[in-house]
């Protein structure tokens, strides 16, 4: 883990964050707006005016993708707090749950992970039509806390195993502030893995499904549906190909750096 | 037989348990998944035999007749039992699209998501293995680094996107491998001799994509499990012996993560077909994940049904599977 | 090694000098026997194995039986007042099992598509205007009409295909669709049927017996994709010979390639944007469309030109009416409401929708605003919907847009649960489709027809007219009365007319394609130049 990495994942996940935060800063113009003749203004290559080129509907690339940023983050960032959410509450409360509770939280989850993610939505999706980019995320969250909970079950078995949890149960402190107090803390770098890793997954399945045409409706702006406006031949105009592409893959290395940097605390510690 | 008795009675348990933990799971995922599934399909809007303004006037009434004949017109408190009982004596019914079997559909769908799968991960475990093995042992070397960049960067870009890319410079651009469908139509009915190269030739691409992505995780995993095996006692021992250090490397740190490997193979697998849904769509394979959204389009209930399921049901299995085979692993290490 | 190589000489040996064509569809029919399908793919699929009795000839016509070529009847004659026509049958013509094909075919096929158990696509057409059907002898069928109608002959020879009596007789009706019959149909067209994938494959090979003399094609594969543009992905990649349409994209990739060309194909169809004269569901009118002038205001307020020419560059024409060019009705000299930003503002402020802040418009509170459903089954609509929506902005309009895959967009349209729809007609060569899409006969609950609701009493008259008048000049001017009517009272924004382009391999010859039917002259389509590559055989084995 060398700081030049860690300085480049913070750099993107930075630069992504501003792009969505400041999108009406940095590209004013409506992300739907066509251009002043739609037919000459398509698939222009890009230019001083057009940094990033135009699509086939005469729109700027450049402020769809600004724009694309702020919703295609969101939803990933929905997602990743659900699967998080959903994942310490089953995770830490099977591991504080009486056995025969705990085996059947867990198996069930061992179920919900070996039906395969992408099918349940596909289907759930194709079955709904479109949804709003906050319902997509909300299923996608739904469909993806299953691996996340049985990491957190494990650490949060072990954290109370610990000795000091323990003799802060003889004490008879309360369980809720056990968790708060001793869980938690042991749990905080599986949680921000696991957080990381959520979004890496969400980014690219929200663009393989917007590009299949079931995900976030049209027109709104998403890098899945940038990816879908470069049309059938990803290459007939590079431009609407490369720039949304290059913003997905530098976004989800720089979640797995950081997720892979949480995973090894100790060894960056040394590292430094 | 007589001889061995007093073995064979002390493994039975240990084996049925092997195969019962399995099939018990499996049991499980497919009685979530009907009863999600058919909750889920009789919510959705739309209506398999509503005329479409899409197809010409004269074929509307058709449609009407066949709500009739397939029973849609029951209450759900009629159809679920009767699908239950159905499913119990293994009859999954008839596609409402095109009349044919469902569990025909469904098993060649499988049969060919599989041909898919299969070779995508044990060529990807291979790989990934190879590549990680290699890589923990050279670990922090130029070529490990940029190893280790390649497999990185290469997660970083969506599948799909991959495979769209690949099939268009490939297949479409230099047009030197098909980039649609899983067999030449001129062959497709050729013996099986014949119809072999055609279908390897149309795997090539789509297993090539699956294959990658699996191999990139396989080796970063690899790659950690192998520098931690290096750090242990036993390595340094044999080395100490005068093992070379090649033997040691591919022989004993291997073995020493051989489970890993397997459990691996369990872990990766549902993400796997997932993944191979979206390859499927992209090369046009006739697979399980192309029927899905052929069906659902079609509000071919029976179909979309079976298909979650028994792909739901295959995968638990083998996953559970896998599973199985990496406790028996440790357990052998754990004896060694 | 040695076994792949093997395998490739015995395939060569098979394969060779065969002209085989693969034609790639994007979906598969839903039933294999004629008049039984639902599904526009069904009768492509079943008329390659199956000969009406005689058939539309290029020119479209569907006025009495002019122009229309013998196919199964070498001629018929009519009866002195036009209420029968005899058919004289091929006496050669034999099923592909050997067995002749005798007038008692043609009164079993008419009994069979009509029962209601059978539940027969065509069999509402065929009863609206058949009578009955007989056999005065064995080579010589009699159909007793209803009426007298302008396409009674049509209507008849359209919809009734000739069927196997001595193989269908025994069948249950009930379950004809999963008889052993429907799965290897035994037909008497130029190709009769090899083997059957459902949703893969369906290969056919010549029928050496056919009467009209054996077909050029050896064989015909038909390869299932997942819809259209994956089927012309496989003809671009050169895994297929024939795809029946193209993206207008896809087009502008073939028409780059040597290896391919396109093929004008026309069409019968055409795309509208719907509106709903009543509230969604209900029965009071719509707050938006119930007013005439905010119907026309925003069609004057959308630039069909461009629109058209944004998405389908030259494979697509501004639609004209509630018909397509292709049909003998048409009439391009109507007066349509024009491209008229300046005019569609001040309609829509006569109307109290005025502008408030941020330009959008309102009347008493309420934007105007409204969701346009549309059917996204291609990529076109979409990018027609989109655009639309940024040209309504600029005059203060709110159309919010909603994609349906085709099953939701039928179970919206059936339950007139929509502000506005985009969506395509797909009609057939008579014009009397209209009557039922937009005249107040069509409006019926649970119905797409005329989901929209609209009623107009000079439509209707009309139609209804023009569609008994038997004088083509007067039935002419009916219908451009009726067509002026539907372009006024601007019951949809009449958008698009595809022009169809179909892709075929180079070598492959089709000849004219009939343009509601691609299919009509596969008999005559030939191989001319070497086999596919990777059709199986090395490239060397090809004839030189």
């Amino acid at each position: 883990m060398s700081r030049v990495g860690r300085l480049l994942a913070y750099g993107t996940v930075a630069a992504v964050l501003g792009a969505a935060l400041a999108a009406p800063v940095l590209a004013p113009r409506d992300p739907n707006a066509l251009g002043d003749d739609p037919t000459r203004d398509r698939r222009l290559a890009p230019s001083v005016q057009h940094p990033l080129g135009t699509d086939d509907l005469s729109r700027d690339v450049y402020g769809r993708l600004i724009h694309g940023t702020r919703v295609s983050v969101s939803i990933a960032l929905i997602a990743a707090a659900l699967i998080v959410a959903i994942a310490f509450a089953w995770g830490t409360t099977a591991a504080f749950a009486p056995a025969w509770l705990r085996g059947a939280m867990m198996i069930f989850a061992d179920v919900v992970y070996s039906v395969p993610r992408l099918l349940v939505v596909l289907s759930v999706l194709t079955f709904t039509g479109q949804l709003a980019p906050a319902t997509l995320a909300v299923v996608l969250g739904l469909a993806g806390w299953a691996p996340l909970s049985r990491i957190l079950y494990r650490a949060a078995v072990a954290a109370r195993r610990a000795p000091s949890t323990e003799s802060a149960m003889a004490l008879g402190v309360g369980r809720v502030r056990i968790a708060f107090s001793h869980v938690l803390p042991a749990l905080r770098p599986h949680l921000v893995e696991g957080a990381c890793m959520a979004v890496a997954v969400v980014i690219p399945l929200e663009a393989a499904l917007t590009y299949f045409g079931i995900g976030v409706p049209r027109p709104t702006a998403t890098w899945g549906r940038l990816l879908d406006d470069a049309g059938a031949d990803p290459l007939g105009a590079w431009w609407l190909v490369v720039f949304p592409s290059a913003v997905i893959a530098a976004t989800v290395m720089a979640m797995n750096y950081l997720a892979s940097d949480a995973r090894a605390p100790r060894l960056t510690a040394e590292a430094k | 037989m007589t001889s061995d008795a007093g073995r064979v009675q002390l493994t039975i348990p240990g084996a049925l348990l092997a195969v019962l933990r399995p099939l018990g799971r499996a049991m499980l995922v497919a009685l979530l998944v009907t009863s999600v599934s058919f909750v889920g399909l009789r919510l959705l809007p739309g209506d398999p035999f509503a005329p479409s303004p899409d197809d010409p006037p004269e074929l509307a009434h058709a449609r009407a007749q066949s709500r009739v004949q397939f029973g849609l017109d029951r209450p759900i408190s009629v159809q679920y039992p009767a699908l239950l009982g159905a499913l119990a004596r293994g009859d999954l019914g008839h596609s409402f699209a095109t009349a044919q079997p469902v569990s025909g559909i469904v098993r060649s769908a499988i049969t060919n998501t599989a041909i898919l799968v299969a070779p995508a991960l044990l060529i990807g475990l291979a790989l990934g293995v190879a590549l990680g093995t290699w890589q923990g042992a050279h670990a922090g070397s130029v070529r490990d680094k940029i190893l280790g960049g390649a497999t990185f960067g290469y997660l970083a870009v969506p599948e799909f996107l991959v495979a769209l890319i690949l099939g268009g410079l490939v297949a479409i651009r230099w047009k030197l491998l098909p980039a649609t469908g899983m067999v030449g139509a001129e062959v497709a009915t050729a013996p099986w001799l014949v119809r072999l190269p055609s279908i390897v030739e149309h795997a090539v691409l789509p297993v090539s994509v699956l294959a990658m992505s699996t191999a990139c995780v396989v080796a970063r995993h690899q790659r950690a499990a192998v520098i931690a095996a290096v750090g242990e006692g036993f390595v340094r021992g044999a080395g100490a012996r005068g093992v070379p250090a090649h033997r040691i490397l591919w022989v004993h740190v291997l073995r020493r993560t051989a489970g890993t490997i397997c459990a691996m193979a369990g872990v990766l697998l549902p993400a796997l077909v997932g993944g191979a849904a979206l390859v499927e769509r992209v090369f046009s394979w006739p697979g399980a994940g192309s029927a899905l959204v052929t069906a659902v389009a079609a509000r071919d209930y029976p179909v979309v049904q079976a298909l979650v399921l028994m792909t739901a049901v295959a995968v638990a299995l083998s996953a559970s599977l896998a599973e199985a085979g990496a406790q028996r692993l440790a357990q052998g290490e754990a004896l060694v | 090694m040695a076994l792949l190589a093997g395998a490739t000489l015995a395939c060569r040996a098979d394969m060779g000098g065969e002209k085989t064509v693969v034609i790639a569809a994007g979906g598969d029919a839903d039933a294999m026997i004629p008049m039984v399908g639902a599904q526009a793919q069904a009768r492509a699929m079943t008329e390659i194995m199956f000969e009406k009795l005689a058939d539309l000839g290029d020119s479209l016509n569907t006025v009495g039986d002019y122009g229309y070529v013998p196919r199964l009847a070498t001629s018929w004659s009519w009866s002195g007042d036009s209420m029968a026509v005899t058919f004289a049958l091929d006496p050669r013509a034999t099923w592909h099992d050997g067995r002749p094909v005798r007038a008692n075919d043609v009164v079993f096929a008419f009994q069979l598509a009509t029962d209601p158990k059978v539940g027969a696509a065509t069999g509402a057409d065929l009863r609206g205007v058949v009578d009955s059907v007989t056999a005065p002898d064995s080579t010589h069928a009699t159909a007793w009409f209803k009426a007298r109608r302008p396409d009674q002959f049509h209507q008849l020879v359209y919809n009734l295909i000739p069927l196997p009596e001595h193989l269908l007789a025994a069948v249950n009706r009930d379950s004809l669709r999963v008889s052993s019959f429907a799965a290897q149909p035994v037909g008497n067209g130029p190709f009769k049927l090899a083997i059957r994938v459902p949703r893969e494959r369906t290969e056919y090979v010549a029928n050496d017996n056919f009467a009209r003399g054996r077909p050029r094609l050896d064989r015909v594969i038909v390869t299932i994709h997942q819809g259209g543009p994956a089927a012309a992905r496989a003809v671009i990649a050169g895994d297929a010979d024939f795809v029946e349409r193209l993206s207008p994209d896809d087009a502008a990739e073939v028409s780059k390639s040597p290896e391919l060309r396109l093929i004008p194909a026309g069409s019968v169809e055409y795309g509208v944007v719907s509106f709903n004269f009543k509230r969604p569901k209900g029965s009071a009118p719509h707050p938006v469309f119930g007013d005439l002038r905010v119907r026309q205001a925003v069609t004057m307020a959308v630039d069909r030109a461009t629109l058209v020419q944004s998405v389908y560059g030259s494979l697509g024409r501004v639609a004209l009416g509630p018909f397509v060019r292709a049909q003998w009705s048409a009439d391009t000299t109507l007066s349509q409401l024009p491209f008229d930003t300046a005019a569609a503002g001040a309609m829509l402020d006569s109307a109290g929708w005025r502008r408030g802040t941020g330009g959008m418009r309102a009347r008493a509170g309420a934007p105007l605003r409204f969701v346009l459903a549309v059917a996204a089954t291609n990529r076109e609509r979409p990018r027609l919907a989109e655009l639309m929506q940024q040209q309504l902005k600029q005059q203060g309009v709110d159309m919010q847009i909603q994609l349906l895959d085709g099953a939701a967009m039928q179970a919206r349209l059936s339950a007139h649960d929509f502000d506005a729809a985009m969506f395509t007609w797909r009609t057939t060569p008579s014009p009397s489709g209209a009557q039922s899409a937009w005249g107040t006969v069509g409006y019926a609950p649970g119905s797409p027809y005329n989901a929209g609701g609209y009623s107009s009493a000079v439509f209707d008259a009309n139609v209804d007219s023009a569609l008994k008048e038997r004088d083509r000049t007067r039935a002419r001017a009916q219908f451009r009365v009726a067509y002026q009517a539907a372009i006024t009272d601007a019951p949809a924004i009449w958008l698009y007319e595809p022009s169809v382009v179909a892709g075929a391999a180079a070598r492959v010859s089709t000849g004219t394609l009939r343009q509601d039917a691609w299919w009509a002259s596969l008999e005559r389509w030939d191989v001319t130049g070497p086999p596919r590559r990777r059709a199986g055989t090395a490239p060397d084995s090809a004839p030189r």
